[in-house]
């Protein structure tokens, strides 16, 4: 059995929201205020009903707020009068079936549907609000108060005291563990045996006999004739309770032997008791099942990368995947860590935005949309293409690029050359990528159309709400690559291979790569596809050739082209004496081939012109040009 | 808590699968049911665990209460969750008809079940306004339908009394009316059944219907329902409708293993409200079922149950006493007439403070009998409404302990007065709403404190009454307390003057405080001594000496109730019969040793001088 959906209305920052959840692990991301957290405690509220002591409950103050302004320009907050929770669950056992019977909503065509579900309502009163429930789909119906003890939950929060939680003796989780299994095993007379013995030899010692003839004979002698009142010692035989609360987990000093000496958890790690904690709960978990076959237990860890290093959140990942085995209990984390987000399987990964989105429903179901990627042919992409796009955007989805899950908008570059330059020209146009909350994305080549499938569905139900930009070459003339296009070969010959060169380049177009981009877009606003005409370093020397000498030898890019490459002033200067002063368009793109070809390696380049910008962003804001379709994209996402 | 464990109680109590227990009058039924549960609770815990249960059902709220309490006594420990101990009608309304109703798709998701028949009748109605009055007529979907001599079906067969059988076919409480087409009153009763999906509301009888048809139509629901509830318990299962036995058949057809019906077939008394005592009586040697007897009594001595053991046929086996004390009282028989009821009432009373009988009850068939003999009767309204009599009835109740009752009608009284224009479904509402409203309920409690003592004079009485309405509510109810004008045999002016103890809650008797009840209300009870009237005429309602006789087959509803109320007294036996009946009819009948009883006493009679 396992929570399928909850659908949430008006509770805390949600309006509405339904989530749909798998079956073990539950991993949901998402900005900080996309909701997580009313998300969790929403699913708190349900197993919070039948706990002895509530840690949380519905004030007046989780009424969903709704703030607009009216035409005068004033401030209008609308709240909200009732919550509304429901939760399906499926999978169910037969037994389960019976011991939900009230909550059953039936699919007389087909068992397979059937499932359970509760609806919690609460509508604002006075002082608390009104709490009431439904079970099944009609309203009225009620199950017995007594079922909610079959929904058992752990949860640890954001900020936690793990340190604490181990150590109190309220609701000592350790404690708890044991006595459980004492139970079980129906031990408890071993367990007070031992106390009793040891008491006994507590009572022997000589320090108590003292005490206890100190005292009858002070009794003696205020009663004087009768020796009725003499008093004996005894240690108070505890509950099994008490006898297990005391035992606390340590750090043996040795670890080989275990020895009995060690450190305290208060002298341990904030991280390690975490983990400490989290065992703790999970073996709990494991007995309670075994035992009862029949609860749902909700295990819900906020951030649970607190106080732990990436590599250890990973084990702590697997290890919960593992030990999480059982039917009956389902995982439900949030996190904020691109550590463990790039591990988490689609299935298993829900990210909160306007809506929560099943990173792999997004690819669900998609065949329909009809979505042509080589425009050369007509064949639309099948689902099996799709299918294959996501177990891609699997593999490529590393610590670094699942950050994008957490962005605003995103801009997905080539390589590490645009990444580094990229990062720079914002910087000229005068702000971070930061400031907007974009991620860069390196996809490292031109596989862009899996991240694009993120986000180019017609249906808002598979489409992350995220702008996306993606800033690539044309690459209209991939033989301009090759060695007779060096710039000791363009300049040869009186420059016979610089004119081919230029003639190839403003040919017409004959190359598909940016309709296909295009077209895999979908026709959806929120992506955009920029183009360098022919590379970004091309595009980038055309950007920065005025149309006049004065200028040109005043741009920033020249200047440090000038001062870091010898074949500048050795092949562009002599080329640049048999102009005029005055450059027409053709000799600008001239020019520009020229130049791009006197750049050195790309990789040198952009990582050495990048911080030459940086160290010099205040003349590079005035005599550098950021070529115009890196500004577009930049535009686009800036919006 | 110990209990005594004879051969045929340890023969119940071993027994598991598919039980029918038939229990003679006195055999500890209940005890035996409260015993069985402490052991299936155990058993169904170990076998089914935490979340599964037994239901145990019975007919009444009473009965329900009884078992829930006579459990927490013996074994101090709760019947609770997952158990249930609930009607019969309940259950079969909160687990099968109300959650799955959407799935037959009427239109309405989850109907209300009516509370009374009037609530049926009242939707079945259309109300409009003419010349300023406020009128009714029966709705048009159900107009139509007329008898072969052309009268409305309505005005003949209320909507509310039409039932629906196992079967889905109408008829009318439990019989096929003879002046109609019958193809006709099936289309009747199917516009009547429209009328109440579309209205959302449905009898009980309907939703048990609706249950049966839900657990034909979708095995489903009872295949969960057997998982919630693998043990069912039915008490008082002679009492069980045709609808209600093809529901548990259903249910055992679907897999339901441990089920126990429990009950008299003699002690069915509910065939007006659709019972099918033969059903339980053929279950009892049906394939498959265990029929088990309980064939002890402990209440009466054996005097008293070979009395009215004459009801049994031949071949049923012979009820015997089991340790109960004799008193060696016997079986006394009085003839009535018109004058001496009330001697016969003080005879009889005098007998039970003689022999040290606290527990004593006079038992009459029927309402009209009873309320002649307590004086709760509208024979006598001076007033030109009902409201006076109501409110004395009300505190007749409160002051014989039923105060939930008296409750519930002063909070109806007072409803109508202070909103005298509702139509009867708001008022209804309106009174459900009041009845949760715990500041309103201690008002009326506080009220009955206030209304004037009945040792005034009629007149003080009515004008005290009209203050307190008044002062406490606001409400002027002096229309409804107005005196009629004249009255036959009284003298207006006179009967005013007159206190109202002489004509209304008048106590059966002055010295012992005997209570008058019918027969319903002292079922399942033991009492020390009781006196039992037997009517004139054979009527309707009427159960006479001739009544009291053997058949061969199984008895009549008229000598299930003599049945029932004859096995209730412990020590004295007491039947009053019409003088017309001759001494030598009654030994023939009940035996030499029976005591013919002149009243007044001439032993008596002879010593006043």
């Amino acid at each position: 059995m396992y929570l399928s959906k909850i659908t949430i209305n008006n509770y805390k920052g949600i309006r509405h929201l339904e989530v749909n959840f798998s079956q073990k692990i539950n991993v949901i991301i998402g900005e900080n205020g996309a909701r997580k957290s009313a998300l969790i405690d929403a699913i708190r509220l349900l197993y919070n009903i039948g706990e002895p002591i509530r840690e949380l409950t519905v004030s007046n103050e989780d009424f969903h707020e709704t703030i607009s302004i009216d035409t005068a320009g004033a401030l209008l907050i609308d709240t909200t009068d009732l919550i509304t929770i429901s939760y399906e669950f499926r999978g169910l056992s037969p037994q389960q079936q019976g011991a939900f019977y009230e909550y059953m909503v039936i699919d007389p065509a087909d068992s397979k549907n059937d499932y359970a579900r509760i609806e919690l309502r609460y509508k604002k009163d006075k002082n608390n609000p009104k709490f009431s429930f439904f079970t099944g789909i009609i309203e009225g119906q009620k199950a017995d108060y007594n079922t909610f003890q079959l929904f058992q939950h752990y949860y640890l929060s954001a900020i936690r005291d793990s340190t604490r939680d181990l150590l109190t003796t309220r609701g000592n989780l350790l404690g708890k563990v044991i006595k459980r299994l004492v139970e079980q095993k129906k031990t408890e007379e071993k367990f007070k045996e031992i106390i009793k013995e040891a008491n006994d030899k507590l009572l022997k010692r000589p320090e108590v006999q003292e005490t206890r003839d100190n005292i009858n004979s002070n009794l003696k002698s205020i009663y004087k004739n009768t020796n009725n009142n003499q008093i004996g010692l005894h240690v108070e035989q505890s509950r099994i309770e008490y006898i297990v609360n005391v035992i606390k987990p340590y750090l043996p000093h040795d670890m080989k032997t275990g020895s009995d000496e060690g450190f305290n958890l208060m002298q341990n790690s904030l991280g390690f008791n975490n983990l400490i904690y989290i065992a703790t709960v999970l073996g709990d978990i494991k007995e309670r099942i075994k035992e009862d076959p029949i609860p749902h237990f909700a295990l819900l860890i906020e951030e649970p990368e607190a106080h732990i290093h990436p590599q250890l959140q990973l084990s702590l990942y697997n290890f919960l995947k593992e030990s999480n085995s059982s039917e009956n209990s389902q995982l439900f984390i949030t996190t904020h860590s691109p550590t463990l987000t790039s591990k988490v399987p689609f299935s298993n990964l829900i990210v909160l935005d306007n809506d929560a989105y099943t990173v792999e429903e997004i690819f669900n179901d998609r065949e329909s949309e009809k979505i042509i990627q080589d425009t050369s042919k007509t064949k639309p992409l099948l689902q099996d293409d799709i299918n294959f796009k996501m177990k891609q955007l699997q593999r490529y989805v590393d610590v670094t690029k699942s950050q994008l899950f957490f962005a605003k908008s995103c801009l997905f570059v080539e390589g590490i050359s645009e990444e580094l330059l990229l990062s720079a020209f914002c910087n000229v146009e005068g702000f971070n990528l930061e400031d907007y909350s974009i991620e860069m994305v390196n996809v490292g080549g031109i596989s862009f159309y899996p991240f694009m499938f993120l986000f180019n569905s017609t249906d808002n139900k598979k489409k992350l709400p995220k702008k996306i930009a993606i800033v690539t070459d044309d690459d209209r003339f991939p033989k301009s690559k090759e060695e007779i296009y060096n710039i000791d070969n363009l300049v040869a010959d009186s420059y016979k291979n610089h004119i081919t060169l230029h003639k190839s380049l403003i040919a017409p177009n004959t190359r598909n790569r940016i309709k296909n981009l295009e077209s895999v877009a979908n026709k959806q606003t929120n992506i955009s596809v920029n183009a360098a005409f022919q590379t970004l370093e091309y595009d980038l020397c055309y950007s920065n050739i005025p149309n006049n000498l004065a200028d040109l030898q005043n741009n920033f890019l020249y200047k440090y082209l000038k001062a870091n490459c010898a074949d500048v002033a050795l092949h562009m200067d002599p080329y640049l004496s048999s102009l005029k002063s005055k450059f027409s368009e053709e000799e600008q793109q001239k020019l520009a081939i020229l130049m791009w070809k006197c750049m050195p390696g790309k990789a040198v380049f952009a990582q050495d012109f990048a911080l030459h910008i940086i160290e010099n962003i205040a003349e590079a804001k005035t005599s550098f040009v950021v070529p115009p379709y890196i500004v577009e994209a930049f535009n686009h996402l800036k919006k | 808590m110990t209990i005594d464990i004879t051969l045929e109680r340890k023969a119940y109590f071993d027994a598991r699968g598919k039980i029918i227990l038939s229990a003679c009058p006195g055999s500890g039924k209940t005890t035996c049911l409260v015993h069985k549960l402490s052991l299936l609770k155990k058993e169904c815990l170990d076998t089914y665990g935490k979340y599964s249960g037994i239901a145990c059902l019975s007919f009444t709220n009473n009965a329900k209460d009884e078992i829930l309490d006579k459990y927490r006594k013996s074994y101090s420990d709760q019947l609770e969750y997952p158990h249930l101990v609930s009607t019969l009608d309940s259950f079969v309304n909160t687990y099968i008809t109300l959650p799955f109703f959407y799935l037959m798709e009427t239109g309405c998701l989850r109907p209300k079940i009516a509370e009374s028949a009037e609530q049926i009748d009242s939707i079945c109605k259309v109300y409009y306004f003419k010349d300023g009055k406020q009128q009714e007529a029966f709705s048009p979907e159900i107009r139509r339908f007329t008898t072969t001599s052309g009268t409305q079906l309505a005005r003949s067969y209320t909507p509310s009394a039409v039932w629906i059988d196992a079967t889905g076919r109408y008829n009318f409480k439990g019989t096929v009316p003879k002046n109609v087409a019958d193809a006709d009153f099936q289309a009747y009763g199917a516009a009547i059944m429209k009328i109440k999906k579309k209205k959302g509301l449905i009898s009980n009888l309907d939703s048990a219907f609706f249950a049966l048809t839900l657990l034909r139509d979708i095995p489903r629901i009872g295949h969960l329902l057997i998982q919630r509830f693998p043990y069912i318990l039915i008490d008082e299962a002679q009492d069980n409708s045709d609808i209600q036995h093809e529901i548990f058949n259903v249910l055992v057809s679907l897999g339901l293993s441990n089920i126990e019906m429990i009950g008299d077939p003699y002690q069915s008394l509910y065939e007006w409200r659709s019972a099918k005592p033969a059903l339980f009586t053929a279950k009892y040697t049906a394939a498959g079922w265990t029929g088990l007897p309980l064939n002890e009594n402990r209440r009466s001595v054996q005097r008293i149950i070979d009395c009215f053991s004459i009801m049994r046929t031949a071949k049923d086996p012979k009820i015997n006493s089991l340790g109960v004390e004799d008193k060696k009282l016997p079986i006394i028989v009085y003839k009535y007439n018109d004058t001496n009821p009330k001697d016969i009432l003080e005879h009889f009373e005098q007998k039970c403070i003689d022999h040290g009988l606290l527990n004593c009850h006079v038992v009459v068939r029927g309402n009209t009998l009873k309320d002649k003999m307590t004086g709760n009767t509208t024979d006598i309204n001076p007033w030109k409404t009902f409201i006076p009599i109501l409110i004395l009835k009300a505190i007749f109740h409160f002051q014989s302990g039923h105060v939930r009752n008296a409750i519930t009608e002063i909070r109806a009284i007072v409803t109508t007065l202070e909103h005298p224009n509702l139509s009867y479904n708001d008022r209804q509402e309106l009174l459900n709403e009041r009845k949760t409203d715990s500041n309103f309920n201690s008002l009326l409690l506080i009220f009955f404190h206030q209304l004037p003592a009945t040792s005034h004079s009629l007149q003080d009485w009515t004008t005290l009454c009209l203050k307190a309405f008044v002062d406490k509510f606001g409400v002027d109810a002096s229309e409804a307390f107005t005196f009629k004008q004249r009255m036959d045999g009284f003298t207006m002016k006179d009967l005013k003057k007159e206190q109202v103890d002489n004509y209304f809650n008048k106590p059966a008797s002055k010295k012992a405080n005997i209570p008058i009840t019918t027969v319903h209300q002292v079922k399942g009870s033991t009492m020390d001594a009781m006196l039992c009237f037997f009517d004139k005429v054979s009527g309707k309602e009427s159960i006479t000496f001739k009544d009291f006789s053997q058949t061969t087959t199984f008895p009549s509803e008229k000598q299930r109730i003599i049945y029932v109320a004859c096995s209730r007294p412990q020590h004295l036996l007491a039947m009053a019969f019409p003088d017309s009946i001759s001494d030598v009819e009654l030994k023939k009948k009940f035996g030499v040793d029976v005591v013919i009883q002149p009243i007044p006493d001439p032993a008596i009679a002879g010593l006043t001088p």
